[in-house]
């Protein structure tokens, strides 16, 4: 890039990695196996592939770093320094940023540490950070994890690389500000001419910013495979709703009198066999609502209804109805008990009229229907993978038969084609037996894919709520709009800065809204339907404005 | 409880006790009198351990026989207590008296510093070069041995400097056993003489005594170890 | 380690607990200190004047000890811990806080003293041994359970309809009973610790035949390195052993 005092050669020419028949293997296994590839100055290729499937051991064997125990074969060149910026931002938590910045360049660079200084502020102002002179007295200790990515990355690209390498850069953010991180870290990239290499997870968004996308499958690295047959909602049930919510408010006691409202003034209805999607990034309170409506969180004011009835004031025995899938299934099984123990307990609370017969007999048909053998109820859940705990959590949820199912990130800890699995399961369960469901989650794609309908929430509060169709390909809100356009791969039009919680007053969006004004500080702009179904809550640029 | 909460405590329980007696200073003034003495042997005897400790401890882990020697301590720590060394050592010598006791108590008080020291450093170090952020800081472009000298060296001397913040209980404790083992003039001599010859109002006057010498040692090595254990 | 999937957890940590070089010959030695004990009490009857004999029988003597003050020790801090953790809140948080403040005191102190005041009472030593590890094992516990409350599967518990009795006795507490277990055991080198301490200062068990603390005590006051070695090296292995399998149960705790 010119001025800022970043380094980078854009004159840079030829290709700066080139791969030739590059072979990992311990004598046993091959951990990747002939891979070819040529990047050059200023090109971003995305390296996609599941878990396992060798990106990290790639990566760390191209900056020089292959771990001890494995061999390399093959032809590797890289022309210049590389650089990988690991799978985390590994920033040492108590230093100053400023130490860390002078310490990499003081000995990749020579510089002094009023020139470190210098770029060390353009870098991170380069990423998106702002006040970058104050930012870098601060230990990273100090810092949220999306500032704590924006430092790691500055710090990668500060050291001047000719190539850089990021393993999963930002993967564990919210998908609108990592699409903006990588947008950022690719546009430096292409402008400063340094080579570009991005892995990670299908999901994690690598591929959006890419000029080329490879993928990684069990230590091959080839074209990706065309895209494989996603789950689709099937066609919208109508019908009255069976689970409706007017109202609804979430607030937690803080225990010294005051309270944290988590949910404010959310309403909603379900059909029967309908799908409700949750939008929303951390802390918009899409969880805290799912578990509401599982009777998990304090319902401080309005009211749900399943079947007409009054959830607050139902029994036990609407919980067998109403199942919650966690987002962390493992987590979410007692370790010392096997599944089959937890089913069988769980049958003994909820379904008293099964008799302890016909018990082992739904277990199974609730295994099998989550696509697990039978045998798995003897096993305990620190043996499950996370792809066997995920469809434990999902046995649990059926064993009791229930009508509604509320997932919280329910495929969160799942990959690539096992998400997808786990994804199309769900939905074929949903065709067959007309359960409901409401599903929460950060991914837009996601959501708006499998679902009918979809409210989007941020700081607790629905800003747009609209038909899932409707909502993938004309979302109103802005926010909508950046977890939509996040989904994608493509930029959020929104500003850099982090996910927020519930503000007093005001637009909950406005403090990253490119068309926030003065209405929006003052007061959360009402829901209006904007047209048939399709509810929007902004005050709408300034008029003009566009 | 707070410091001072304590500190008051501790206050209370001497006045308390002074009065039981009947001659309510006395024994107060013949322990704070000892005290400096005391203080003196913990204190020197605490740092010389630490040092070594963290000296020792935040060397690589390797086949030289510092190293050797580092693991040996850093293991045999639990079995090292300061009152079975000063006892091994008080059979050893005869001493009771003079410089050789000096040295003996506080070679007793020293060592299971110093193997407490090697074994905090050693597990502080491995865990820092194990940590994503040493790695990290190496594939993005860090010597290694700047990441050595620079982050996991201080990271485990670092550690071994907040752990003297609760050294303070222990080190008290041994002093007590060493004064009492080697006939040494101190606050903790005064206890066990007076434990021993059944003086309830001296013998709580010197556990006070004792017990606010822990404290003092605590928030010493808190006040030393917060503008280091701050950066790291 | 490969063990099979239906493997209960329980055993699954003892074979890694035995799997920990420290730990496993802390196990070893114990087992073995034990094994020589009973055999010395059955093959020797009383004390005889041989120096390992009568190490013996003081090790025996410490060992009861310890055991009973360490159980009594722990059984005070595991109720501490248990209260603090349930009371949560400010009453929660005071009695952690006292918790706090005393484990940074000398405690072990209160042992000689109550040896020496009470004129070598055990009535006495015993429960100031209980008192002076009780707020180590109450921090232990508090912090163990602070972290075991917010699992999800308790969560999951009351979701499926559990009551609060159920969650607390068929969910959190066999699922506490490892980290309960590790804190606890800390009570055993300390009441070890404090006989061996107020013995060796003149202030312990009884003498004649007494815990190795007097022995070692003793040792010292007639200036005889020989007879203090079998005693201090039995105190200090035992100590050793004690402390290794401490250290082997709370990293199976923290797992």
């Amino acid at each position: 890039m010119s001025g800022g005092g970043l380094p980078g050669d854009a004159a840079r020419a030829g290709a700066v990695l080139e791969l030739r028949g590059l072979s990992l293997h311990d004598g046993e296994r091959f951990y990747v196996e002939k891979a070819s590839l040529r990047l050059e100055a200023g090109e971003v290729l995305a390296v996609t592939g599941d878990p396992g499937a060798g990106k990290s051991l790639l990566l760390r064997a191209l900056a020089g770093l292959t771990p001890a125990g494995l061999r390399r074969e093959g032809h590797a060149r890289v022309s210049g320094r590389a650089a990988l910026a690991v799978a985390n931002p590994a920033l040492a938590p108590e230093l100053p940023l400023e130490h860390q910045f002078a310490e990499l360049l003081s000995a990749t660079a020579g510089l002094d540490p009023e020139a470190a200084r210098v770029r060390a502020a353009a870098a991170l102002d380069r990423m998106g950070a702002p006040s970058p002179a104050k930012l870098l007295d601060l230990p990273p200790r100090a810092l949220t994890d999306a500032l704590r990515w924006r430092a790691a990355l500055a710090l990668a690209m500060a050291g001047g690389p000719a190539l850089l390498l990021a393993d999963a850069p930002g993967a564990a953010l919210d998908p609108t500000v990592r699409a903006e991180l990588l947008a950022r870290l690719a546009g430096w990239a292409r402008e400063a001419g340094v080579a570009l290499l991005l892995a990670g997870r299908p999901e994690d968004g690598v591929d959006g910013p890419a000029d080329r996308v490879l993928a990684l499958e069990r230590g091959r690295l080839g074209p990706p495979a065309p895209a494989p047959a996603v789950a689709h909602a099937a066609q919208h049930p109508s019908g009255p709703p069976v689970l409706s919510a007017r109202d609804l408010s979430v607030a937690f006691p803080l225990g010294d009198g005051r309270v944290l409202t988590a949910v404010e003034g959310v309403s909603f209805g379900v059909a029967r066999g309908e799908t409700l999607a949750l939008l929303g990034e951390t802390g918009s309170g899409k969880a805290v609502l799912a578990r509401a409506l599982a009777r998990l969180a304090p319902v401080s004011g309005g009211r749900v209804t399943w079947m007409a009835q009054d959830l607050a004031r139902a029994g036990d025995e609407m919980r067998r109805d109403i199942q919650l899938l966690f987002p962390h299934p493992a987590a979410a099984l007692d370790p010392l008990m096997t599944v089959g123990a937890q089913l069988t307990q769980l049958l003994k609370r909820l379904r008293p009229d099964i008799p302890a017969g016909r018990r082992p007999a739904q277990i199974g048909r609730a295994l099998e229907r989550a696509g697990l053998p039978a045998a798995t109820g003897g096993r305990y859940p620190g043996a499950l993978t996370p792809e066997e705990a995920a469809r434990a959590g999902l046995a649990r949820a059926l064993v009791t038969e229930p009508r509604l199912l509320i997932g919280d990130e329910p495929a969160g800890t799942l990959s690539g084609a096992a998400r997808e699995a786990f994804l199309a399961r769900l939905l074929r369960l949903q065709e067959e037996e007309g359960v409901s469901l409401v599903l929460a989650t950060q991914d837009a794609g996601t959501g708006l894919r499998v679902a009918h309908r979809a409210l989007v929430l941020a700081g607790g509060r629905v800003v747009e709520a609209a038909d899932a169709a409707v909502l993938a390909d004309g979302a109103r809100h802005p926010y909508s709009r950046a977890l939509v356009a996040a989904a994608r791969g493509e930029r959020p039009g929104l500003l850099p800065g982090e996910a927020q919680g519930r503000q007093e007053a005001g637009c909950p969006v406005r403090a990253r809204c490119p068309s926030a004004r003065g209405a929006c500080a003052e007061a959360m702009p009402p829901l209006e339907e904007v047209a048939p179904g399709h509810w929007v809550a902004c005050h709408g640029p300034e008029p003009g404005q566009i | 409880m707070p410091i001072p909460a304590l500190f008051l405590f501790v206050l209370l329980a001497t006045a308390g006790a002074a009065l039981a007696e009947g001659d309510p200073w006395a024994p107060a003034l013949r322990v704070a009198a000892q005290l400096p003495a005391s203080a003196a042997l913990a204190t020197a005897a605490l740092a010389a351990g630490a040092w070594t400790g963290a000296r020792l401890g935040a060397r690589p882990v390797g086949t030289s026989p510092l190293s050797a020697a580092a693991g040996l301590l850093a293991g045999a720590g639990p079995a090292l207590p300061a009152f079975l060394v000063a006892a091994v050592l008080a059979a050893l010598t005869g001493a009771t008296a003079g410089w050789t006791a000096w040295l003996a108590a506080w070679a007793s008080l020293a060592l299971p510093a110093a193997a407490q020291a090697t074994r905090i450093a050693r597990e502080a170090l491995t865990e820092r070069l194990d940590a994503p952020e040493s790695f990290g800081a190496m594939a993005r472009g860090l010597p290694a041995e700047a990441v050595l000298s620079g982050r996991t060296r201080p990271a485990a001397v670092g550690a071994v400097a907040r752990a003297l913040g609760s050294a303070g209980a222990a080190m008290a404790a041994g002093t007590a056993a060493a004064e009492g083992l080697f006939g040494l003039p101190g606050a903790g001599g005064l206890f066990v003489e007076a434990a021993r010859a059944g003086e309830a109002g001296l013998a709580l006057t010197a556990l006070a005594g004792l017990a606010g010498l822990a404290l003092l040692i605590d928030a010493a090595a808190a006040g030393l170890a917060r503008p280091d254990g701050a950066r790291r | 380690m490969n063990l099979p999937p239906d493997t209960h957890p329980w055993p699954a940590a003892w074979r890694r607990l035995t799997a920990r070089t420290p730990a496993a010959a802390g196990l070893a030695l114990l087992a073995a200190l034990l094994g020589a004990l009973v055999l010395a009490a059955a093959l020797l009857g009383d004390a005889t004047r041989d120096p390992l004999p009568r190490a013996l029988d003081a090790a025996r003597i410490s060992l009861s000890f310890a055991f009973l003050a360490g159980l009594l020790g722990a059984g005070i801090g595991l109720a501490w811990g248990l209260l603090a953790a349930a009371l949560g809140g400010t009453a929660g948080r005071r009695l952690v806080e006292t918790a706090r403040g005393l484990a940074a005191l000398p405690l072990v102190l209160a042992v000689p003293l109550a040896g020496g005041l009470s004129g070598h009472d055990k009535a006495m030593l015993l429960p100031a041994a209980a008192l002076a590890a009780a707020p180590a094992v109450a921090l232990a516990t508090q912090a163990a359970l602070r972290g075991l409350m917010r699992a999800e599967f308790l969560t999951a518990a009351r979701a499926s309809g559990a009551t609060g009795r159920e969650v607390l006795l068929h969910h959190l507490l066999p699922n506490a009973a490892l980290p309960l277990l590790a804190a606890g055991w800390s009570a055993l080198p300390r009441a070890l610790a404090a006989e061996g301490f107020s013995g060796a200062l003149g202030l312990g068990l009884p003498g004649g035949r007494a815990g190795l603390g007097t022995a070692i005590g003793a040792a010292v006051a007639r200036g005889d390195a020989a007879g203090l070695l079998a005693p201090a090296l039995l105190l200090g292995l035992t100590l050793w052993a004690l402390g290794a399998v401490g250290d082997g149960l709370r990293a199976e705790a923290d797992r």
